[in-house]
């Protein structure tokens, strides 16, 4: 058992993040489900549903708020535990110190940690469900103000919303050390004679997303916290004065809504293109394998990986400025 | 056709949109269709066969994947400026100097609008002042003269064929004003004052739906643009004035 849970072993680790996604998938599947089901039988009574969710869908019929926290956490669980993690941590831990000879990965030990801060995040997600209120109702982009005045905007918003928020952050700690993992094994773990014109293209995808997610994770990650401290420290990081919400003036003054979208977006752009540098890099690499000449194509192609993913991470925040 | 595609344009804005939508569509099916039928032709022609020898190794040509590459990069960059253009039009132009001066108000889960009255001028408001059971939703003080004629409704009229002025502003979450007949979207962020101009140019009532996830009641916060005949528009705003 130890040498499945806690091992540093780069393959093993790359299957549990693998295993992890796996899971997350087939939850977000079953969220998703659930959501067409209430669509098409909005007041269909299923026993189970009360059994998981008392207040949610009390009776056996979904309420509205329940319908939204599913939509909610299917869209974080799918792009935060799915699309994040499995090109990048499962496939990157696996096979890029096989691709570049290496019998390691840089720091196994963080490797470890950076995979159980994911997991102790998603279960932080998951609990989101079980506690007073439900889980949150703000969408997968947890826009503020809706995210960052307590319950007072809606059920959802007190517990599960501050449980969606530690999550994010335990996701950007861990997201954060395989970032510097990567770099580090890429940069100083190729095998001897192997220089960076002769990766193949897939290595070259995992390090710039790598470069990526440590220029986006860590601006989440006190996104994160500044609006933890907005919720229960009465700072206004994001909520701006003279809002009125449920005939109460809140006692805010001076935030931005748009600084969240600024910020969370920053890290938006490194999820999006890591699918997208993967599937380009393998599509590549097995098209020119089969002409037996596989180095050939870096020497080339490497390098639309850097304007391709700095300018979608300069477009993204450019995108959100104009959001208002 | 009008339910599989989308609604008719009512605005010059809306049809420079389809106009640039459908042009973007085109590219992209012929360059799909094409890339499709490509892939079959040589999949078909160079499949594996029986005793057949291995095809002779062609060397790559970086030529052929430079030509193709900076070929949609230019596409892309095109379809972008293109697009831009007719975006900039609404976002980075002023509204006209006759434009109709409305403001937007938006709060779980209702939408309010506020005209400025016969002296042309919107009072002064105040948060304290704000009762939505008295039907005040902006805190209109009344001790302000400029704001004694101020109009208030919970559905957006405009004349056709006038440009109108949008000031939009939220009062808590961020919510989103958009009416697919204009092809306008615009977020409403709370200590913002948004503007946006458009001039629709067919009478009718159109949906106006929230866009952005703004809490329980978001599936209920809608109401309507009445576009109507400038006589009309005017005899309504007389009507409504206190």
């Amino acid at each position: 058992m130890r040498r499945y849970l806690f091992t540093t072993n780069h393959k093993i680790v790359g299957l549990q993040y693998f295993w992890l996604s796996l899971l997350a998938v087939l939850i977000g599947l079953l969220l998703s489900l659930l959501m067409r089901f209430h669509l098409v039988n909005p007041n269909a009574k299923v026993g189970w549903f009360e059994m998981l969710w008392p207040t949610g869908a009390a009776g056996g019929v979904m309420t509205p708020e329940l319908y939204l926290s599913l939509m909610t956490m299917h869209g974080t669980i799918m792009i935060f535990f799915v699309l994040s993690i499995t090109p990048q941590s499962a496939f990157g831990h696996y096979f890029l110190p096989l691709q570049i000879g290496s019998r390691k990965m840089a720091f196994p030990l963080l490797s470890a940690l950076s995979f159980w801060f994911t997991a102790a995040a998603f279960l932080v997600m998951l609990s989101a469900f079980f506690v007073p209120g439900g889980a949150p109702l703000s969408g997968w982009t947890a826009y503020p103000p809706l995210s960052a005045m307590g319950a007072i905007t809606g059920p959802g918003e007190g517990m599960g919303q501050t449980l969606w928020i530690a999550s994010i952050a335990l996701f950007c700690v861990g997201a954060v050390m395989g970032a510097i993992n990567f770099i580090a094994t890429v940069l100083d773990l190729r095998a001897p004679g192997l220089r960076m014109m002769q990766l193949p293209l897939t290595c070259w995808n995992w390090l710039v997303t790598a470069i990526l997610s440590l220029l986006g994770f860590p601006v989440l990650l006190a996104a994160a916290m500044l609006l933890l401290l907005d919720r229960h420290a009465s700072t206004s990081f994001f909520v701006p004065g003279s809002l009125v919400v449920s005939d109460r003036v809140m006692a805010h003054s001076g935030g931005s809504p748009l600084l969240w979208q600024h910020l969370f977006c920053s890290s938006d752009t490194r999820r999006s293109t890591s699918p997208f540098f993967l599937e380009w890099g393998s599509s590549r690499k097995s098209s020119r394998l089969s002409r037996a000449n596989p180095y050939s194509d870096t020497k080339s192609w490497w390098w639309p990986r850097f304007p391709s993913g700095f300018s979608a991470f300069w477009c993204g925040g450019t995108i959100c400025s104009r959001a208002g | 056709m009008s339910e599989w595609w989308f609604p008719a344009a009512i605005s010059r804005h809306a049809i420079g949109f389809d106009v640039q939508f459908n042009r973007t569509l085109v590219a992209a099916c012929i360059i799909f269709v094409t890339a499709q039928c490509a892939l079959l032709i040589i999949a078909w022609r160079f499949r594996a066969r029986a005793r057949s020898a291995a095809p002779p190794k062609k060397p790559a040509s970086s030529r052929l994947e430079l030509v193709w590459t900076t070929a949609t990069a230019c596409l892309f960059l095109g379809l972008l400026f293109m697009g831009g253009h007719v975006w900039a039009g609404v976002q980075f132009t002023p509204a006209p100097p006759n434009s109709e001066n409305i403001e937007v108000l938006a709060k779980q889960f209702a939408w309010n609008f506020r005209y400025p009255g016969p002296d042309g001028k919107f009072g002064r408001t105040d948060i304290h002042l704000i009762d939505d059971a008295a039907n005040n939703p902006f805190g209109l003080d009344d001790r302000d003269p400029f704001a004694k004629d101020d109009i208030t409704s919970a559905t957006l009229r405009v004349p056709v064929g006038r440009p109108v002025k949008l000031t939009l502003t939220s009062r808590d979450v961020i919510h989103s004003f958009f009416v697919r007949e204009l092809r306008l979207k615009q977020d409403l962020v709370p200590g913002m004052k948004i503007p946006l101009h458009f001039q629709a140019d067919t009478i009718g009532t159109y949906e106006v739906p929230c866009s952005e996830l703004c809490g329980l009641g978001h599936f209920q916060m809608r109401t309507t643009v009445v576009v109507m005949a400038a006589t009309d528009y005017e005899r309504w705003k007389r009507g409504q004035t206190h």
